[in-house]
């Protein structure tokens, strides 16, 4: 049973007819003075970083980027601004990663995609190092269900509150506190059983 | 209300080891160079500008999801003072960059021996339409640069954008010649009167903008051409709104929605079998987002399944007579075959 994820970014709108809703709040800006430019240099590296968390592998990372904000473009007329813009585009972002985990059938047994360092960069060991941990994260991380694995990401790494992230996902909040910590239990647990394995 | 739990990254005392970890996921954001692919991708298919920027967490989280507020704006309204602030800075850079090219439009010309040869090609008697779209950003540009050069010249009546005919011009020789010389940036869209003062070849007058200008910025193009008695354009400064030209690009392509289309029509087939009423209310939106798509006999199939299912059998019946009438060759006509005998047996 796969997660269950609303269709918050507009699933009952018609693309076709765009709806720019009203303002609900003054401080909120309108529509038209949402800039796509600005929204991309704020929030691309962190949609990077999430979609990598999530489970995209690096190799399709930036299509995926690609993709996330294309939609944001497409739907960018249809927000509705209950939630804050940030979270509307997590939100498209884990939909995308869900999407990508399901139906492209990937499974990640070991991050060895990234380019091996050269011997005359600088800090190599110091590279290495950090590589190594992002590996060991991703491997971790790859052991926990898409649903536990959301709520982690999105509340330790992103920033998102719980209150936001049960929204995104479509489940009491209480779920939601049930999810991460569960999800730390098995992070914390993973861990020491891989130190303990290596030493 | 619950208090939200500290974050792992904030907790000073956990674990040494896992909180390095957490920042080694903390630190793994995208690298420029992705971004900046990314930005130009997108920037080819949406049509929009977009830059990639390097960015701080700290600038991240100053601005969050609202665009930064100016000193001296007001807290009803920080987003349009911000935005007032960025047009002015924009039209002044706008204009000293007119204001350089005017200048060297004045001087005299240093053309390459194959530019007259393509002006001559521009004045020849065409249709006055012939202004092809490729052209146009530099036609732009050559008439914002003469009229903001002219502008700001001290010589009597030699500004183009006046409306009466303009008084015969007595500029130095050497300018004179200058003006007179074919230019590379001959202007299109031009006004008589520029026209006469310079003695420029006979040329059919511009009757209509080139499309590309309407269709790009039909507000900017009304703004800054309003044609005169004798049907001719007479260009005007944009720069007054501190908007930017509209330049010339073909229109961008919509989006390619296929894999959207395929993924959507197969959450569908997913909840078929067990929650067929989902699955029609899937296939009811697939049906309002992609009215043409290039799954569309599958998802008739899928929605005669569904009702099927859901033993509506009047609606199957008539949703797979539409199905026969619509797509009297399609492959699946021998899949829906089975459906129908079981719709049809008492």
């Amino acid at each position: 049973m796969g997660p269950t994820f609303k269709k918050a970014e507009g699933a009952t709108h018609s693309p076709a007819v765009p709806q720019a809703a009203p303002s609900l709040s003054p401080n909120i800006p309108p529509l038209h003075e949402l800039d796509f430019n600005r929204l991309f240099q704020e929030q691309a590296p962190y949609v990077w970083r999430a979609l990598r968390r999530l489970g995209v592998r690096e190799a399709d990372c930036e299509d995926l980027l690609q993709e996330v904000f294309l939609t944001v473009h497409k739907r960018l007329a249809e927000f509705e601004q209950r939630s804050s813009l940030r979270t509307w585009v997590y939100g498209i972002c884990l939909r995308k990663a869900l999407d990508y985990r399901r139906l492209a059938r990937i499974s990640r047994e070991v991050h060895e995609d990234r380019a091996a360092p050269r011997l005359s960069e600088p800090n190599q060991e110091h590279t290495l190092e950090v590589r190594r941990a992002r590996s060991l994260l991703d491997a971790i991380l790859d052991t926990l269900d898409d649903d536990k694995r959301a709520v982690f990401v999105l509340f330790e790494w992103e920033g998102l509150s719980m209150a936001e992230i049960a929204e995104l996902a479509a489940i009491p909040v209480q779920t939601a506190y049930a999810r991460l910590y569960a999800a730390r239990r098995h992070v914390r647990d993973a861990l020491r059983a891989r130190e303990e394995e290596q030493p | 209300m619950k208090q939200e739990p500290k974050r792992w990254l904030e907790l000073g005392e956990a674990d040494e080891r896992l909180r390095s970890l957490m920042q080694v996921g903390a630190s793994d954001v995208a690298p420029p160079a992705v971004l900046a692919r990314t930005a130009r991708r997108l920037s080819s298919h949406l049509g929009v500008t977009v830059d990639s920027a390097p960015h701080t967490p700290a600038e991240r989280c100053a601005s969050d999801a609202r665009p930064p507020a100016a000193p001296a704006a007001t807290d009803a309204a920080p987003g349009f003072a911000a935005f007032v602030l960025k047009s002015a800075a924009v039209g002044l850079l706008l204009a000293a960059g007119w204001l350089v090219a005017g200048r060297s439009a004045q001087r005299p010309s240093v053309a390459s021996p194959a530019l007259p040869a393509r002006v001559e090609q521009r004045a020849s008697p065409a249709p006055s339409s012939e202004a092809s779209p490729r052209d146009v950003p530099e036609l732009l540009h050559a008439t914002s640069a003469r009229g903001v050069a002219q502008a700001t010249s001290s010589q009597p009546g030699a500004n183009a954008r006046e409306p009466t005919p303009a008084p015969k011009r007595t500029l130095p020789k050497r300018r004179r010649d200058a003006n007179s010389e074919p230019s590379a940036r001959a202007p299109a869209v031009t006004s008589p009167n520029a026209r006469e003062a310079r003695a420029e070849p006979e040329r059919e007058p511009i009757t209509s903008l080139p499309e590309a200008i309407e269709a790009e910025a039909p507000d900017l193009a009304r703004a800054a051409a309003a044609p005169t008695d004798d049907g001719a354009y007479v260009w005007k400064s944009t720069i007054v709104e501190g908007k930017r030209l509209p330049m010339a690009r073909t229109p961008p392509s919509p989006p390619d929605t296929r894999l959207e289309e395929l993924r959507a029509l197969e959450q569908a087939q997913r909840e078929l079998r067990h929650h067929p009423s989902r699955a029609l209310a899937a296939l009811r939106v697939h049906a309002t987002r992609y009215p043409a798509s290039w799954l569309e006999q599958e998802r008739e199939v899928l929605v005669i399944r569904a009702l099927h299912v859901l033993r509506d059998g009047e609606r199957a019946r008539a949703a797979l007579r539409a199905f026969k009438a619509r797509y009297p060759e399609s492959a699946h006509i021998d899949e829906l075959a089975q459906a129908q005998r079981e719709l049809d047996a008492p």
